[in-house]
């Protein structure tokens, strides 16, 4: 495919020219990437359509929900284009509706946060008695209280966080910008892409 | 009356997706399909307005070149058809090789050769020391190829098993200390969010 | 200075990895290091099979990048082996073009194997920001048997993590997003980190050109090390 391995090609070499004819071509062709992918989500929208139209057509069990679904899909959609995002309208369901529902499912982490604590902090092998301590010493080095019995403990936190985590999640930084690197020129040339026609796997 | 209303509905959102932590329920449910409706709306709220304002309104000015991302974008709805539905993976490796293009540029300074840099440091205190060893060793984990692989076989300690082993403690600190943090961050978040149900929400019912 | 050093590093980079891919193509297998979790996918959907459950593969929001060419990869593999199976594959995608390229990869999967008419694209389901909701309820209302979660994830992914782990599913994830990998790694079974999400398309197709630049990877990967070493050996002298 031709038109991956050019726009991969510009793309790069843009980046280096900074100026000059393909430095244009290259920030045209990546604002062209977002206006494409916007078409895109006509695509994600008619999926949503016959997954949920199919379900209200068979009258499956869940039928009302999908039923919803559409309906809220249809009546922002229309609201959106026609009022814009920045009506008070829309703004007031956004606020009253998508933001409530978003904090909410946010905040469903601080249970789960516990439930996995206790199966992470499980003393397994060394490596998970590594991951214990370290947990242990950063979060009770945030608790007040113990840090009152403990003088060292909001230090060593601190250390903690800023040396060997630092080191660690350094060394998987780089580690895995030269796999995206080479991951990314298998797709460039070609190589990764058979499931769209070319290539090979 | 609009905010009070704004809040109570605020609140029973809320509530319904606390529901999930003790059980899938009907509320659930439909909280869960009004908020993948909106978000889908939003998204297509959004694109529409992108593709109006950086291709369309060019393109009624005389900008000719934007007809090329309209088409390609066109070309992604010849899946429908059965005769033409090849020419729908042009724009989609349009969308590849352009985001493959920003990955290699941005993996290559911000995270390969910055971060390198950014390690070279005087060995001189423990710190430094800590530092250095812990990235050299956690990017000694991740090589795929092994060197002296027989030795590791037989069951020798080979010094880049060692190597590799160093950089897997290094990581478990790392996850654990990043775990540690998170779990008093979402928290006060949590905390956050049962203020607004206890000190807005209720006294809203409650009259 | 950061940018042309990144620029040469590029170079040589590329042309390592074009003469790696050519003189391996036709050359010797090179051994790779085993992957856990790469080979515990099999035995997922292996189980989700026999209990005639679902296998459930997660691409998440964030950019579109290299995170997700990876789990593209791993999207076409799944799909193969619940093709290879009958076992029933539900793609959640919350980006809309990784939506679009995820039905062609799984449609491209059945077509290998000879069933195309048994691929049904709602198996596929696009479900934008509302995703992890939407997860959440596909936890509840299907059975799953294998859960894949692959892909740049944010802050929802201890939620889709721990909940799948509640479903009872072998969880298999990976990421290079090292603020999610603790989370990761805490609930799952399997977690591929960082780097090794890059490779899984090479180790599981262990096609050799694509070998080619994973010695370009190795070879990088020495020089950082050699780099890092060298330098602060002579900064620490240089200091004194």
């Amino acid at each position: 495919m031709a038109v991956g391995f050019l726009s991969g090609l510009i793309v790069i070499l843009k980046y280096f020219a900074q100026e000059g004819i393909i430095s244009r071509i290259g920030t045209d062709l990546i604002a062209w990437r977002v206006t494409v992918a916007a078409f895109a989500l006509g695509l994600g929208a008619a999926n949503l359509i016959q997954v949920h139209a199919r379900a209200i057509i068979r009258r499956e069990k869940n039928a009302d929900s999908s039923f919803l679904l559409l309906a809220t899909m249809a009546v922002f959609t229309v609201l959106g284009v026609v009022s814009g995002p920045n009506s008070a309208a829309y703004k007031w369901f956004w606020d009253n509706v998508y933001q409530p529902i978003y904090g909410g499912i946010a905040s469903l982490l601080a249970f789960m946060i516990v439930s996995a604590s206790y199966r992470a902090f499980k003393v397994r092998n060394w490596q998970s008695a590594v991951l214990m301590i370290s947990a242990l010493i950063v979060i009770l080095g945030q608790v007040g209280l113990v840090s009152r019995v403990f003088a060292g403990l909001p230090s060593l936190s601190q250390w903690v966080m800023s040396v060997p985590n630092t080191a660690g999640m350094r060394g998987i930084t780089i580690g895995g910008a030269l796999g995206a690197i080479a991951l990314s020129l298998r797709v460039i040339l070609g190589f990764e892409r058979s499931y769209m026609g070319g290539g090979q796997q | 009356m609009a905010q009070s209303i704004g809040t109570f509905l605020s609140g029973f959102f809320l509530i319904t997706v606390y529901s999930y932590l003790f059980k899938e329920s009907r509320l659930y449910r439909y909280t869960e399909h009004i908020y993948v409706g909106f978000a889908a709306a939003h998204a297509i709220v959004t694109g529409w307005h992108n593709v109006k304002d950086q291709a369309l309104s060019p393109l009624a000015d005389g900008q000719w070149l934007m007809l090329v991302p309209l088409c390609f974008g066109c070309l992604l709805y010849a899946k429908f058809t059965k005769r033409y539905s090849y020419l729908s993976r042009t724009p989609l490796a349009f969308m590849m090789g352009v985001a493959a293009g920003v990955t290699i540029t941005g993996a290559a300074e911000a995270s390969f050769v910055k971060q390198i840099r950014a390690t070279i440091l005087p060995l001189n205190n423990l710190d430094n020391i800590v530092m250095v060893l812990g990235t050299v060793s956690t990017l000694a984990f991740f090589l795929f190829i092994p060197l002296g692989s027989k030795k590791a076989a037989n069951g020798k300690r080979s010094f880049m098993s060692l190597v590799s082993n160093l950089g897997r403690a290094t990581m478990m600190v790392a996850f654990g200390s990043s775990f540690g943090f998170v779990v008093m961050a979402r928290l006060s978040y949590l905390i956050a969010r049962l203020q607004f149900l206890f000190s807005k929400v209720f006294p809203v019912i409650s009259q | 200075m950061d940018r042309l050093l990144s620029m040469w590093f590029l170079v040589v980079f590329f042309l390592v990895s074009v003469l790696a891919m050519r003189r391996l193509s036709n050359g010797k297998d090179i051994p790779i290091r085993r992957l856990q979790g790469l080979d515990a996918i099999e035995e997922a959907i292996g189980r989700a099979t026999e209990m005639g459950s679902t296998s459930l593969f997660i691409i998440p929001g964030g950019p579109f990048d290299a995170q997700a060419f990876a789990a593209f990869d791993i999207l076409g593999y799944v799909a193969r082996e619940t093709a290879k199976y009958d076992t029933k594959l539900v793609v959640v995608n919350a980006l809309p073009e990784a939506h679009a390229i995820s039905v062609e990869v799984v449609k491209e999967a059945y077509k290998s194997l000879g069933k195309e008419d048994a691929f049904d694209e709602s198996c596929l389901r696009f479900l934008s920001s509302g995703f992890t909701a939407g997860v959440l309820g596909i936890y509840e209302r299907e059975k799953i048997g294998a859960n894949f979660l692959f892909g740049s994830f944010y802050l929802e992914s201890l939620t889709l993590a721990e909940a799948g782990h509640e479903t009872g599913a072998i969880q298999v994830s990976g990421t290079a997003n090292t603020h999610q990998l603790p989370f990761l790694v805490a609930a799952c079974d399997y977690t591929l980190i960082g780097e090794e999400i890059y490779a899984a398309g090479t180790y599981l197709s262990r096609n050799r050109a694509q070998i080619g630049s994973l010695v370009a990877q190795e070879i990088g990967k020495y020089v950082g090390i050699g780099a890092i070493l060298v330098l602060s050996i002579a900064a620490t002298f240089a200091g004194s």
